[in-house]
């Protein structure tokens, strides 16, 4: 049984959502075709009151999910109807930056956004950078082991996270990693970063942080061909040119943008265009950038600019950035799929999940990190259009079997959640994920933190052998 | 015994081991079978049987980190990967290799030269270790200031677990979130989970120029002064290390670096030409900002000579094997009262000065960016010199001591971590769930345990 007064005891009445309205905003994350209203959302302000409420919950047998912001796009943050949404919202101190070490410590309900703010006056930076930046917390970020655009060339969440303090499912306080040297013994951070919120809950994280580059200068390329851009791509990498961030848009995007109030002055002409920025010392961003240019044209670039100055290198990341509000404004709902290919795999995997599109009637179209293989098509339609809905989700999976046809695999920064559960036995067999469902119980036996996430029941495991897959059923 | 691994291997590659493998230097108790599966699928079958026999198993590489961590309880069976080698698959546009556990470094670095492309880590014993091995031991060289420990590579990997089953984690992705990232567990893991089959390693282009700097200290302040300035300056190295002058005598680097010095500093930096300079031209400027003793340019061979000669430091100063090298964990910036650097001069001086004390001489070698010292002696300390160290390790001051390597015989007898290793109770839980029947080279996480 749910005891909202001890619950309200821990965290303070104001702090406890039990009504219909207020759990209205936590029936969906930022996967919003699957919903579910979580039984009540509760708001500690800090670790041990996230213990108190993990140890509660524990004793009642009582699911529970911890929630940052809720920009996931996987549905990991969904929360079954009868659980509690822990929400880490008030948790949100930056408690110290250490400048020479180059370290920062952060409650988890901290957004992304906020770390580099707070480093900004000691000359550093907070490098993962997840399109959603501004909204999702560190939380969230440890949860996903989220990239963004820059991970190409600073990794993604993982490298940057020095040491946590968690929550185990069983209400234990567990602080793991550290700050400096190297950490004895087996990586706990290493599975905990990435593990989807499945095997404990993080309340502060030590981050490494990065020191503000000299001088940045973004480039974008006009190319008559998605396949040209990405050549252009193969040969800064085989270079060694090192760029931070390597993303292209494709004509279709181009067009949505151009349409739309993120019009950037892209070519029409173009195939596609090839966005790239390099950070670091004046003379190596310099001379980087004088081989990319000449690199662009020798392939037949339509048009290049080159800007280092940020209002001029906001300009040309403007339809970068707009990109998914342009597709966005053409339909009432966005369907965002993530997928990683060998980078050399990219312009036949491309052809393809366009053809997908087209076979199924959608407006699809393709932004995405060329530089990390990591595709992003996306589609715009009308969640309220049943028949739609189900075109979307068909040609989602047929993405996802070309993808993993090639070396790919289901998910480059979105995570697995609830969206590609059913499809993990496209990548891993039953054996492969029996060991991982044997570590994820190591810490999280009782099943109560985060169910139902990332691996599929072994019925599904089942039915995936014998052809019959089907996504888990929608609830709303 | 040998007849149970003999149904799953052929004779060949299941045999006793003989007193020429001299594997009483390495164990306290040898192992008396060893086995040579030549693929992935044999070597989870001679683990399966390992498991039923519950016979403890001790996977084995190039033999180049084995005396890190602590021993293991007596094991009975070596299991050699070296049937395990050659490349699974490589495509250089997408600079990611696939290998077998068993490929020797040196092998994959020489191959991967032909495509101007490099491995991003670089740990010593390089000519024998096997890629399993230093995954295993996540051990790193010079180049983990710029690059990160090998774990940082390591994409996804293949491996065998002791109930026989063979298993992926990961990925040949250079960016890919599918699935509990397992394989950064065995990163690390010393053998004690599974053992590693084949491994997905991220590569990266060789440098079309580099260039190497030595600021050499006259004393240890003039040291701190070089840190300090040092950690001002926002280029990127690739390698940072500082040393000691007798030390960098004995590894025969250039005269310059440590003649009439207490210490050098030595940076390396890789990249574009006229980037390259321009970053060593303003670590001249730290070394004049800070009034170092001489500033020197290491070329040509030398470069080359000193930076390997620092990757193979411990084999250098010790090459049978029979001292012990002791790792201090440590804050080294962000001193009291405005200073840049935590007095890491006074330290060296201090821990030195311990070592004088019982006739040792100590190479000491930092790491300045990852805050990673190791101190290496000739000899064991004595129980009283390893107390006086480990006095210098308060959590207030943020530093951990630990063994890394030292000769079994040693070891065996002591806790590598010191009696520090944090969340053992949260490691035996894991090396439970792997490896439920504890064969895995038992005790060598958590010291006098089954795990």
């Amino acid at each position: 049984m749910l005891d909202l007064p001890r619950l309200r005891a821990i965290v303070g009445d104001e702090h406890v959502l039990a009504t219909k309205g207020g759990t209205f905003a936590y029936e969906c994350d930022g996967l919003t075709h699957m919903r579910s209203r979580p039984a009540a959302v509760v708001l500690p302000n800090s670790t041990e009151e996230v213990a108190a409420v993990v140890r509660l919950l524990a004793a009642a047998g009582i699911p529970f999910v911890a929630r940052g912001a809720g920009t996931g796009l996987s549905g990991g943050a969904l929360c079954p109807e009868n659980g509690v949404v822990i929400e880490t919202a008030r948790m949100n101190r930056v408690l110290s930056i250490d400048a020479p070490n180059r370290v920062a410590v952060v409650e988890c309900g901290v957004t992304n956004a906020r770390v580099s703010v707070a480093a900004k006056p000691h000359g550093l930076f907070y490098a993962p950078d997840p399109s959603s930046q501004v909204a999702c917390t560190i939380g969230g970020n440890v949860a996903e082991n989220s990239g963004g655009p820059h991970c190409f060339k600073y990794g993604a969440t993982v490298r940057h996270v020095l040491g946590m303090r968690v929550v185990m499912p069983d209400g234990e306080i567990v602080d793991v990693g550290g700050r400096y040297g190297d950490q004895p013994g087996l990586d706990l951070v290493g599975i905990l970063v990435g593990s989807e919120g499945t095997c404990a809950i993080a309340t502060e994280a030590t981050l490494k942080l990065t020191p503000v580059p000299e001088v940045i200068e973004t480039l974008l390329a006009a190319f008559p061909s998605v396949e040209i851009a990405c050549e252009a791509v193969r040969r800064i990498i085989a270079a060694g040119l090192e760029p931070s961030a390597l993303e292209i848009l494709d004509k279709l995007t181009i067009d949505a943008v151009e349409a739309s109030v993120y019009a950037a002055g892209y070519s029409r002409e173009a195939g596609a265009v090839l966005l790239i920025e390099l950070d670091g010392a004046a003379a190596a961003v310099e001379v980087s950038a004088e081989r990319i240019a000449a690199l662009c044209r020798e392939l037949g670039s339509i048009s290049l600019d080159r800007a280092r100055d940020d209002a001029a290198r906001l300009k040309l990341w403007k339809g970068r950035k707009g990109a998914f509000g342009a597709m966005g404004r053409l339909a009432p709902d966005l369907y965002v799929q993530d997928a990683v290919v060998p980078r050399s795999r990219l312009p036949e995997v491309l052809k393809r999940v366009v053809g997908i599109g087209r076979e199924s009637r959608l407006r699809l179209s393709n932004v995405f990190h060329a530089g990390d293989g990591n595709l992003h098509p996306n589609v715009s339609y009308d969640r309220r259009d049943a028949e739609e809905t189900a075109r979307v989700i068909a040609a989602g999976k047929q993405i996802l079997e070309v993808c993993v046809s090639v070396g790919g695999s289901l998910s480059g920064e979105h995570g697995i959640g609830v969206e590609k559960r059913d499809y993990m036995p496209l990548v891993f067999s039953t054996d492969d994920l029996d060991k991982m469902r044997t570590v994820r119980d190591a810490f999280n036996g009782a099943g109560l933190l985060n169910p139902n996430k990332v691996l599929p029941t072994t019925r599904c495991c089942v039915e995936a052998k014998a052809g019959m897959l089907e996504l888990p059923e929608e609830r709303s | 015994m040998i007849d149970r691994f003999r149904r799953v291997l052929a004779a060949e590659h299941a045999f006793e081991a003989l007193p020429e493998d001299d594997l009483g230097s390495r164990f306290p108790v040898p192992p008396r079978i060893i086995v040579r599966p030549p693929d992935a699928e044999s070597c989870a079958a001679a683990l399966a049987v390992a498991g039923e026999l519950r016979a403890p198993v001790v996977p084995w590489g190039g033999g180049q980190h084995q005396d890190h961590g602590n021993v293991p309880s007596p094991v009975e069976v070596l299991l050699s990967t070296s049937g395990l080698t050659g490349i699974v698959e490589y495509d250089p546009a997408d600079q990611v290799i696939v290998v077998r556990a068993g490929t020797r470094l040196a092998d994959l670095v020489a191959r991967l030269r032909d495509d101007r492309l490099m491995l991003p880590f670089d740990p010593p014993g390089l000519a024998r270790a096997t890629v399993g091995g230093v995954v295993a031991a996540n051990v790193s060289g010079p180049l983990r200031a710029g690059y990160g420990p090998p774990r940082d590579h390591v994409l996804g990997t293949r491996a065998a677990h002791s109930d026989g089953k063979l298993t992926r984690s990961g990925g040949r992705l250079v960016k890919n979130v599918t699935g509990f990232d397992l394989h950064r567990l065995y990163c690390g893991s010393q053998g004690s989970l599974a053992v590693l089959c084949e491994i997905a390693l991220r590569l990266r282009p060789v440098p079309e120029h580099q260039a190497t700097l030595g600021l050499v200290a006259a004393d240890a302040e003039g040291l701190d002064r070089l840190l300090a300035r040092f950690r001002a300056c926002r280029d990127d190295v690739v390698s940072v290390a500082a040393v000691d002058a007798e030390t960098l005598d004995r590894i025969g680097a250039p005269r310059a670096l440590h003649e009439g010095a207490s210490h050098a500093l030595l940076i390396r930096v890789f990249g574009l030409e006229r980037a390259v300079e321009t970053t060593i031209a303003r670590f001249q400027e730290v070394g004049h900002a800070a009034e170092a003793l001489r500033i020197e340019r290491i070329g040509g061979a030398d470069e080359d000579g000193i930076w390997s000669a620092i990757r193979e430091i411990r084999s250098k100063l010790d090459p049978r094997g029979r001292g012990v090298v002791l790792r201090l964990d440590l804050r080294v910036f962000g001193g009291e009262a405005g200073n840049i650097t935590c007095d890491v001069a006074g330290l060296l001086d201090a821990i030195y000065t311990a070592c004088a004390g019982e006739g040792l001489t100590p190479g000491l070698h930092l790491e300045p960016t990852s805050g990673v010292l190791r101190v290496h002696l000739p000899t064991p300390p004595s129980d009283a010199l390893l107390r006086r160290l480990l006095e210098h390790a308060e959590p207030a001051a943020e530093r951990r001591w630990t063994i890394e390597s030292a000769p079994a015989s040693w070891r065996m007898h002591r806790d590598v971590h010191c009696g520090r290793l944090p969340n053992g109770a949260w490691m035996k839980r894991l090396k439970r769930a792997l490896d439920p029947s504890l064969i895995l080279s038992p005790g060598r996480l958590c010291f006098g345990g089954e795990a």
